[in-house]
């Protein structure tokens, strides 16, 4: 089941809106994440629905990051398998470092691991020595 | 329910079969765009992509297309004739949950653009109440419309007019071409005085349209106006309805003012595949009746349509959108639709069991005339597959889907004020206009504010807010969807 963020009533799982108070129980509205590597020059759009986890696939395990940076540079510049995420609460979007081995930095300042912090478009996020601009478009 | 499991490439690519070259190329085109693995973020939904990419394989390519179509003509699910129900998802593909879950269908069953079918004849029945209450300007205005009905029809078209109060009396009997003169002299000689049996007006209706003979051969319609309620002879009026229905005869079931059953009027309407109307003032009553009439002029027959649905899913409820937001009445899994011209669209909301990883029969579908000359016929499956997400809800079926929610709000506030639960009834008023206000319909959701208000102590709504919100609410639905 699934929980109307309005009035707390229980619905099925993908029920696009709430049977005892009508309001709507998805993102009507897409947004998109533009990243663009300024250490590498490349360019990325992707919608931000749920969560984006930026990091390196891993062959071993199966794990693939939304945006495996493995061809891009990762290893070199020192990004973890599992090196960071975006996400989306409400109508803020949120990064957080996710523990990675040479940590994460928003606009120069550190990020604790694990706590997520607000993220305004245009922010410059750094993984390791890769330098991300990341915009958001509603 | 089909053997095997083959996609079916129209749907996949959102197109009918009567799709040209350039429709499946920027169909093609705007879908692989969203389902390309680097944007959709689920990275276990490349299937989906490869999915498109094998329908766009085949369908670009006149002679694999030619060779699908063979197949799908084989299998019965192709459209000999001009018209096709568009199959649109909520989701292409479901994680298997452990518990049940949602899915929607939207179908929009249209005409093929360059392949008219012609219209038939009109044979219709004016059945119009004259009980005392209608004394006056009430029945004036309606003999005015049922003239001006009748100077507008074409030669070709029939015509009856029978009158309603304790008994049914025929003004005008079935014919075609009726002497103008003598028609206004008959009507002008009708009263108003007695009480009200619809059920007498319906059934005596039904015997003129019965006269046609050929019913097939002519779109079949009664227009029955009310004014008051019927009493003790509710159900007879739905059972000769839904019989009409069988024989291709649809009801308008037109309201005037604010003292009669709405919920009877529509279900008379349900069950025969027509409408129901609330008319506030008899002054609207020639406009309308000639605009029930115009949308008839294009009509190619009275449609039907069947489900069927695949192991352990249910149908939590069908919705018909198009003219207006109505719950469709079924039975034995078949309805009627009423004369079509133009486009329908209805919406299924399906609950799911915990289904395995595969493709499964969900739902086999059919739309066509009564008799069984134009049908078109065809399967959904759905897929059920692990790791997918992040796919886009069309927006036509948002659209569609929340012009339901508030359908099903008013919907349950009538049930919870017939059951004597005011509180509850009160909060789903709250909650139908915080949801009014959202879609910008600003003078419904203060209506629905205000008849909350009173409803707790009261027990009910007012008489011309109840008329206002029932109809109100639904009529959203003429608000063309968005562009985009």
């Amino acid at each position: 089941m699934i929980r109307c963020p309005a009035c707390g009533a229980e619905n099925l799982p993908n029920s696009l809106f709430c049977e005892e108070c009508g309001e709507p129980l998805i993102h009507e509205e897409k947004l998109m994440v533009k990243l663009v590597s300024l250490t590498e020059g490349w360019k990325i759009e992707m919608p931000l629905e749920g969560e984006v986890i930026i990091g390196r696939a891993d062959p071993a395990t199966g794990f693939k990051p939304h945006l495996d940076l493995s061809d891009k540079g990762g290893v070199e510049k020192g990004v973890s398998r599992r090196h960071l995420r975006l996400f989306r609460q409400g109508n803020k979007v949120y990064v957080e470092d996710l523990g990675s081995s040479n940590g994460s930095f928003i606009n120069n300042r550190r990020l604790l691991p694990f706590s997520p912090e607000p993220l305004a478009s245009g922010d410059e996020v750094r993984l390791g020595g890769e330098i991300l601009k990341i915009y958001l478009e509603g | 329910m089909g053997e095997e499991f083959r996609p079916d490439y129209y749907q996949l690519l959102e197109v009918s079969p009567f799709a040209s070259q350039e429709e499946i190329e920027s169909a093609y085109r705007r879908l692989v765009k969203e389902y390309h693995p680097d944007v959709l973020r689920a990275f276990k939904t490349a299937f989906l992509f490869r999915q498109l990419q094998e329908a766009y394989e085949v369908l670009r390519d006149p002679e694999r297309r030619r060779r699908y179509d063979e197949w799908l003509r084989a299998k019965g699910l192709y459209p000999e004739k001009a018209f096709w129900a568009n199959v649109l998802l909520s989701q292409r593909a479901l994680r298997p949950l452990p518990e049940p879950q949602a899915w929607y269908v939207l179908f929009t069953i249209h005409a093929e653009k360059d392949h008219a079918i012609p219209p038939k004849p009109l044979n219709l029945c004016l059945v119009i109440d004259t009980s005392t209450s209608m004394k006056g300007p009430k029945l004036e205005s309606a003999l005015k419309a049922s003239e001006l009905v009748l100077r507008n029809l074409k030669e070709e078209d029939a015509l009856a007019l029978v009158t309603f109060n304790d008994r049914a009396t025929v003004i005008l009997p079935l014919a075609r071409r009726h002497d103008p003169r003598k028609a206004s002299s008959l009507l002008r000689k009708v009263k108003a005085e007695g009480g009200t049996e619809m059920s007498y007006g319906i059934s005596s209706g039904l015997a003129e349209l019965l006269k046609a003979g050929n019913l097939w051969e002519s779109i079949n319609y009664m227009l029955l106006l009310t004014d008051g309620e019927t009493y003790g002879d509710e159900e007879e009026c739905v059972r000769l309805a839904r019989e009409a229905g069988a024989k291709g005869i649809s009801i308008a079931a037109v309201g005037l003012g604010t003292d009669w059953n709405e919920e009877l009027m529509e279900a008379i309407a349900q069950a025969s595949g027509g409408v129901s109307l609330y008319i506030p003032h008899h002054k609207e009553l020639p406009k309308t009746f000639q605009e029930r009439v115009g949308a008839l002029m294009g009509a190619v027959s009275a449609f039907k349509g069947k489900l069927e649905l695949g192991e352990g899913i249910n149908l939590k409820g069908l919705f018909r959108l198009d003219p207006q937001v109505s719950r469709v009445a079924m039975e034995g899994g078949t309805f009627f639709l009423g004369p079509f011209s133009g486009s329908i669209r209805l919406l299924a909301e399906l609950v799911i069991p915990p289904l395995p990883a595969g493709h499964h029969p969900a739902l086999r579908w059919e739309f066509g005339d009564l008799k069984g000359e134009l049908a078109a016929r065809g399967e959904v499956y759905l897929t059920i597959a692990e790791g997918v997400e992040g796919e886009r809800i069309p927006k036509e079926i948002l659209a569609a889907a929340g012009q339901v929610a508030i359908f099903k709000l008013r919907e349950k506030a009538w049930k919870e004020i017939r059951g004597g639960e005011r509180g509850k009834a009160s909060q789903r008023l709250l909650f139908l206009a915080k949801q009014l206000e959202k879609a910008g319909e600003k003078d419904l959701a203060l209506l629905a504010k205000e008849e909350a208000k009173f409803l707790p102590a009261t027990g009910d709504l007012s008489a011309e807010g109840r008329k206002r919100l029932y109809y109100g609410t639904r009529l959203l639905a003429l608000k063309p969807p968005e562009e985009g």
